[in-house]
C-alpha cells in the first residue's frame, strides 16, 4: 500500500504510527469492536477470522509480513466484521483512522492503492463462494494448503515447510468444514506422501505433487 | 403479521365475551396494612415548591441524577470500551482474553459470540416461550384465571379452567401460537374490567402473548429458539413499560405496596432502596420507603425500555424476581416466571440496540473534532430524558384522586 512513499513520507507516515509487539495468541481486534486503525504486519503471521453468533469461527485468511489489515471497517467507519489473531509473536504499525485520513488527502493515491486492493479481495471472496457452493472438502482443503505453500512456504531439505503453525482445526476453519472430515483427509494426504507434520509446522514435501493433487482433483471434481 | 393477529384476536377474544368470569382481583401475596401512611405526602401541599413535600422532590432528583448518570455512561461507553480494549485486553492472551471480551461485551450490549451464550440464548427463549403453560396449569388448578392472582367465579370457572388447559397444551405443543397470542393478549385487555392496575400488573404475560402472535401459523413444525430484532426490540419495550407503569402504580397504590412490607419487613433492606431515600426526613421513613422503590423500578424498567445496559438490568430483574419467587414470598408468586423468562430471553439476545440513535449518531460524528460539544450533548440529553422520566409524573401523581382505591 505504501510502496510508493519517497523516503521523506515514510518517515511523516512513521510518525503518524505507532509499534507495537504482541506475543503469540493474542487477539488485535475482535469482531463488533469500533473500527478505529488499520495496522501493518511487520513480521510474524496472523489469521483472520470470522466468528458466527454460535461461536464457530472461520479463518478467512492468513497474514504474512507487510501485509495490511483492518483498513475495509476503518474505512467504512462501522465496527469490525472480522477478528484478528496472532499465529505468532509479531510486530505491528498502528496507524489511527484520523492519521489515515489525514495522510491519505494529501496522498490520493494510497486510496487507489486501496482500492486495488479491495477489488482483488472480492475477486478472492467470489471464488471463496462458489467453492463453497460448488466444491467438495478434498478440494477446498487441498486449494487452501496450495496457497499455503505459495504465500507462506519456505523452501528447505525436507521440503516447502508453511511458516504459520496451523492446526488441523485451523485448517477445517478455512475449508469450512468439521475438524473430524479434514483430520481424516490431512491423515489420507499424509499416507499419500503430500503432506507431513514437522515440529507443529506442515511441511510439503513435493509442492508440485500437491499441485498435481489439487488440479486432478479440480477436474474430477467439475 | 397484521392480518395473523387479526384472525387470531377475532377468535381468541370470543371465548372472554362470557359473562362474569373471573372475580375481583386479589394478590395472594400478604398485604394487610398493619399502620395507615400519612396520604397527604404523596398530594399537593400548600405552600410547597410546586406543591410537593421537599422528600418527595429530593428522591426524585436523586433517581433523576442516578438515570441521567447511566444514559451518559451508555452514551459515552464507547470511551470505556476503548479503555477495555487498550488497557484492559490488551495485555491478555488466548481463552482468557476472548473470555474478558465476551463480559465486556455483554456489559455493553454488544453481541456476544460464544457457544455458551448462544446455548443459554436457545434455552432461554424455550423457557419463555412455554413458561406460560406452568402459570396456566397452576392457575387452572387453582380457580384462577391465568395468574393465581386472579380468582374464577364459580359459575363460570369450568369453562375458564379447560380453556386455559386447552391453552397451556397448545403453547406446550407449540401449536396455532398465533391463536394462543390473541388469546393471552386478549385475556389482558379482559383484566381492564377490574381496572388498569390489574391490567399494569398483568403486562408482564403481554410479552410472551407478543412473541406468539409474531409467530407463523405452522409453529408446530418450527424451532423456535432465536428472536429476530424486531421480537427483541418490542418484548424488551413491553416487559420495560410493564416496571415503569407498575413503578407508577405502586406510588398510587403505595397503601397496598407498603402493605406488603408490612408483612415482609425484609423486602425493605434493599441497598438501591436505601441510597435512594438517604438524608430524607425519618419522620416520612415508610412514605419516602414507597416512593424510592417504586422509583427504583420506574428507572430499571426505563432504562430496559430504552435499551440502556439491557443486560445489566435485566439481569438484575432475573436476579431478583428469583429471589422473591424462591426465598421472599414462595410458590404463591409463580408468575414471576413471566418476566423471569421475558428477561432471560432479552438478555441472552444479540439484537440489542437502544432507542436513541440518534444521540448516539451526533454522539460519535462529534467524538474527534468537537469535544466540548460532544460532552454538552451527552450532558443535557441525559439530564433532559432523566428528568423527563421521572420528575412529570411524579408532580402529576400529586394531583391524583385515590378515592378509586377505597
Amino acid at each position: 500500500m505504501f510502496e510508493r512513499l519517497d523516503k521523506n513520507e515514510l518517515d511523516q507516515l512513521e510518525a503518524l504510527t505507532e509499534k507495537k509487539r504482541y506475543p503469540a495468541n493474542t487477539t488485535i481486534f475482535f469482531q463488533d469492536d469500533p473500527a478505529d486503525a488499520l495496522y501493518i504486519l511487520l513480521s510474524g503471521s496472523a489469521k483472520v477470522f470470522q466468528t458466527s453468533e454460535d461461536g464457530k469461527d472461520r479463518i478467512l485468511r492468513i497474514l504474512k509480513r507487510g501485509n495490511a489489515f483492518g483498513e475495509l471497517a476503518m474505512i467504512e467507519g462501522k465496527s469490525r466484521f472480522v477478528s484478528v489473531q496472532t499465529l505468532e509473536e509479531c510486530e505491528m504499525l498502528r496507524l489511527a483512522r484520523k492519521d489515515f485520513v489525514a495522510f491519505a488527502d494529501k496522498h490520493t493515491w494510497v486510496l487507489w492503492t486501496l482500492l486495488s486492493a479491495f477489488a482483488e479481495r472480492i475477486r478472492r471472496k467470489n471464488e471463496d463462494v462458489l467453492d463453497l457452493a460448488f466444491r467438495d472438502v478434498p478440494y477446498r482443503l487441498l486449494h487452501v494448503l496450495s496457497e499455503l505453500v505459495e504465500q507462506h512456504g519456505e523452501s528447505g531439505p525436507d521440503g516447502c515447510r508453511i511458516t504459520s503453525q496451523l492446526s488441523a482445526r485451523d485448517l477445517a476453519s478455512m475449508v469450512g468444514s468439521n475438524s473430524e472430515t479434514v483430520g481424516r483427509l490431512l491423515d489420507r494426504f499424509e499416507t499419500d506422501g503430500l503432506l507431513k507434520r514437522a515440529g507443529g509446522h506442515w511441511v510439503v514435501p513435493d509442492p508440485k505433487a500437491l499441485l498435481r493433487a489439487f488440479e486432478y482433483t479440480a477436474q474430477q471434481d467439475v | 403479521m397484521k392480518a395473523r393477529l387479526r384472525l387470531g384476536l377475532g377468535v381468541g377474544l370470543g371465548p372472554l365475551m362470557l359473562p362474569a368470569a373471573a372475580a375481583a382481583h386479589e394478590r395472594f401475596v400478604k398485604h394487610e396494612l398493619k399502620q395507615h401512611l400519612q396520604d397527604g405526602f404523596f398530594q399537593q401541599q400548600a405552600g410547597k415548591p410546586f406543591g410537593m413535600d421537599p422528600n418527595m422532590i429530593q428522591v426524585g432528583l436523586l433517581v433523576t441524577l442516578v438515570l441521567a448518570a447511566f444514559f451518559v455512561f451508555f452514551f459515552l461507553r464507547e470511551g470505556l470500551d476503548e479503555f477495555i480494549r487498550y488497557k484492559i485486553l490488551a495485555p491478555l492472551r488466548g481463552a482468557v482474553q476472548r473470555t474478558v471480551h465476551n463480559v465486556a461485551c455483554f456489559v455493553m450490549d454488544k453481541p456476544v459470540r460464544s457457544k455458551w451464550f448462544y446455548a443459554a440464548g436457545e434455552w432461554s427463549v424455550i423457557m419463555f416461550l412455554r413458561s406460560p403453560a406452568l402459570v396456566l396449569m397452576y392457575s387452572a388448578t387453582n380457580d384462577s384465571l391465568v395468574m393465581p392472582s386472579y380468582p374464577l367465579e364459580p359459575s363460570s370457572a369450568v369453562i375458564f379452567k379447560f380453556i386455559q388447559v386447552l391453552l397451556a397444551i397448545l403453547i406446550l405443543t407449540q401449536t396455532l401460537l398465533p391463536l394462543c397470542g390473541a388469546l393471552v393478549i386478549g385475556t389482558w385487555f379482559y383484566t381492564f374490567r377490574w381496572g388498569p392496575f390489574v391490567a399494569i400488573d398483568a403486562i408482564p404475560i403481554v410479552t410472551a402473548g407478543i412473541l406468539y402472535a409474531m409467530s407463523p401459523w405452522q409453529s408446530h413444525k418450527l424451532a423456535i429458539t432465536r428472536l429476530n430484532a424486531q421480537q427483541t426490540r418490542v418484548i424488551r419495550f413491553v416487559f420495560g413499560l410493564g416496571f415503569v407503569a407498575l413503578g407508577w402504580a405502586k406510588i398510587y397504590n403505595h397503601d397496598l405496596t407498603v402493605g406488603v412490607a408490612d408483612n415482609y419487613p425484609w423486602i425493605m433492606n434493599d441497598p438501591m432502596v436505601g441510597f435512594f431515600k438517604m438524608g430524607t426526613d425519618p419522620a416520612f421513613q415508610r412514605e419516602t420507603w414507597v416512593l424510592s422503590f417504586a422509583l427504583a423500578e420506574v428507572m430499571s424498567g426505563f432504562m430496559i425500555m430504552m435499551g440502556i445496559f439491557t443486560r445489566l438490568w435485566g439481569t438484575i430483574m432475573i436476579v431478583m424476581f428469583t429471589k422473591l419467587t424462591l426465598v421472599d414470598f414462595g410458590w404463591d408468586e409463580i408468575p414471576h416466571i413471566y418476566p423471569i423468562g421475558a428477561a432471560l430471553a432479552v438478555v441472552t439476545s444479540n439484537h440489542l440496540h437502544s432507542e436513541f440513535g440518534l444521540v448516539e449518531k451526533i454522539e460519535r460524528a462529534l467524538r474527534s473534532d468537537a469535544p466540548a460539544k460532544r460532552f454538552t450533548l451527552v450532558a443535557v440529553s441525559a439530564t433532559v430524558i432523566a428528568f423527563l422520566a421521572v420528575m412529570p409524573v411524579l408532580y402529576f401523581l400529586t394531583f391524583t384522586n385515590r378515592s378509586l382505591l377505597r
